[in-house]
């Protein structure tokens, strides 16, 4: 009785150093983040602003000019869409679909992460905070349109100064198939 | 054993002209399976060794998939070419880092010819690396009429860095080799690296305004031409994010262009290709239970005319099991045979059509041993073509002794 009681209590006693040595490394682990969060608060609310303002446009048919300005407008607003500092250089996880860049398929050709299916051929694009380029790990193979979870950690892209754009790099180190 | 093996294999010599067939048919249907195989494994590898490092594919607006199996595999014909001078709008473009026209059309002895600019070979990669020269280093400073051949080219022309060769305008053959009128010098040599740049013969693309020039009038002179046109132009971004905002702007100028990312435009192809593929797997599979059911129906009536053969057999001592492997090892005696003539032939016809598949299809097909996959599935026919042949032998396994000698009346 008092064997097993020992027995017990240094199981016990083990398992908890475990998890105290597991947690903290739990605590590094890969936060995952939904595609509006990669979108800064105030940019945010700037476009709800400006597409209610353009729901008066609603009525025009295709074709119109002034709906082809307003769409003009919308472009540029989507093109120069700021990146937020939030989780740049953490780790992060993230599902998206692939839109692949290379028509060679070599097993770690970098491709772009975005948020919606089909982003590739509807129009309008999404907006340049929505879009991640991925470099992906050895040995990973992905198509167009494959729905994954990338975990890897996030980056500033390039910023051209003149344009004002600027999407974000990930520095993949796990690609897994979306479920 | 020996014995019996040779007592098979006497049996079915004794027979060959049905079993003849039976090996035939065993040996087309492997051909067709492996032949399947093969053209899947190679049309995949083929293509996907593609050029890199180009975001984008400017063309005339029409079908994306043609423009780039024509603009970057030289695979078809270009629907539409633009102006040349549209260069000078993309460049503007925000985002373009830089733009390289290609130029398509004409040929070498069947290699297609590539009129292009020096960005051509600093901007462009392939396997991850940009292109590397075997021979010569004229690349930085190209006069009119120097010539990069790549290195597939090189090697089956047997050209050497300073020769003079001639380029015929269009897609001619002719074999005419006129000096007089072929002022074109091979300055370069590129080295391997397994996509379709190897097969291709690289000039400037004012020579390849001129080449038409002096095919149209005669010239002897090289003329710059004012209303050049290109077949496409590759691009490359400062941001490979922004590719959807540069394309849209492609989109929407005035020329009717399209522009197409390479990657997406050859999965849509791979896509399109996976349902040729299943079908043809399933005429395989077809052809190939076809030919089990043919050697179990032949072993089967076979039976009858051995009806004695395997009685004397038994009377001179044979056990029951010794008839049963009789007719197992003659089963697997055609399956074998039949794979491996089922193999050389298929190996035949890759030989002889490698050099059209690689021309037409843009597909590099060289024979090879069977790959791992390729034995698991011959492997897979020979234990079905026992398990089917066993039907038969036990048939003869259980034929009682009196019955064959005394056949029925």
């Amino acid at each position: 009785m008092r064997r097993t009681f020992l027995y017990h209590s240094i199981q016990l006693l083990l398992a908890s150093t475990l998890g105290a040595l597991a947690l903290p490394s739990l605590a590094n682990e890969y936060k995952e983040i939904e595609w509006d969060e990669l979108m800064p608060e105030g940019w945010k609310k700037k476009v709800i602003l400006e597409l209610t303002r353009m729901r008066r446009y609603g009525g025009l048919m295709d074709g119109d000019p002034r709906a082809d300005e307003a769409y003009e407008k919308l472009k540029k607003v989507w093109d120069a869409a700021p990146p937020t500092k939030t989780y740049l250089g953490k780790k992060i996880r993230i599902a998206g679909y692939v839109v692949p860049l290379d028509a060679e398929r070599m097993q770690s050709s970098e491709f772009l992460l975005v948020p919606y299916f089909g982003a590739c051929v509807h129009s309008p694009p999404p907006p340049a905070n929505q879009i991640i380029l991925v470099k992906p790990p050895k040995g990973s193979k992905v198509r167009t349109m494959d729905a994954i979870w990338v975990n890897g950690a996030l980056l500033e892209g390039k910023t051209n100064s003149d344009a004002g754009t600027s999407t974000y790099i990930l520095n993949a180190d796990k690609i897994t198939p979306y479920r | 054993m020996l014995i019996w093996l040779r007592i098979a294999i006497q049996s079915a010599l004794a027979r060959r002209s049905a079993l003849l067939i039976m090996v035939l048919s065993t040996a087309i249907s492997v051909a067709i399976l492996l032949g399947v195989f093969k053209i899947r494994d190679d049309t995949k590898t083929s293509f996907s060794n593609a050029i890199s490092g180009v975001d984008l594919v400017v063309g005339a607006k029409g079908s994306p998939t043609e423009l780039i199996l024509y603009s970057v595999f030289h695979i078809g014909r270009a629907s539409n070419t633009i102006p040349a001078s549209l260069e000078k709008t993309l460049v503007d473009l925000r985002q373009v880092a830089w733009v390289v026209p290609v130029q398509l059309g004409d040929s070498y002895r069947n290699y297609p010819v590539v009129g292009t600019s020096i960005d051509f070979f600093k901007r462009v990669k392939a396997q991850g690396r940009h292109l590397q020269l075997a021979q010569g280093s004229a690349l930085s400073d190209p006069r009119l009429f120097d010539v990069v051949l790549g290195h597939t080219v090189a090697k089956n022309t047997q050209h050497r860095i300073g020769e003079q060769i001639a380029i015929s305008h269009g897609s001619g053959t002719g074999p005419k080799q006129d000096h007089s009128n072929s002022p074109f010098r091979i300055i370069g040599i590129l080295e391997a690296n397994g996509t379709p740049i190897d097969n291709a013969v690289f000039i400037s693309t004012n020579a390849f305004d001129a080449l038409h020039d002096i095919a149209d009038g005669g010239l002897q002179f090289a003329r710059l031409n004012p209303d050049s046109q290109a077949s496409a132009f590759f691009i490359g971004l400062k941001d490979r994010g922004s590719v959807f905002s540069v394309r849209r702007q492609i989109d929407s100028l005035p020329n009717s262009l399209m522009a197409v990312m390479p990657g997406v435009a050859l999965d849509e192809l791979w896509s399109s290709m996976e349902i040729a593929e299943n079908a043809l797997l399933l005429i395989a599979l077809g052809v190939l239970i076809t030919t089990i059911l043919g050697i179990t129906a032949t072993l089967l009536v076979s039976l009858e005319s051995r009806r004695r053969e395997l009685a004397i057999f038994r009377a001179v001592g044979a056990k029951p099991y010794q008839v049963l492997s009789l007719i197992l090892t003659e089963a697997l005696m055609v399956c074998v045979v039949g794979i491996l003539l089922g193999w050389s032939l298929l190996q035949l016809i890759i030989l002889t059509a490698s050099d059209y598949l690689r021309k037409e299809w843009g597909v590099v097909s060289e024979p090879s041993l069977p790959s791992m996959n390729d034995g698991l599935a011959l492997l897979y026919l020979v234990l079905v073509v026992l398990i089917s042949a066993s039907i038969p032998a036990i048939k003869a396994y259980r034929m009682v002794l009196s019955e064959g000698l005394n056949p029925p009346s």
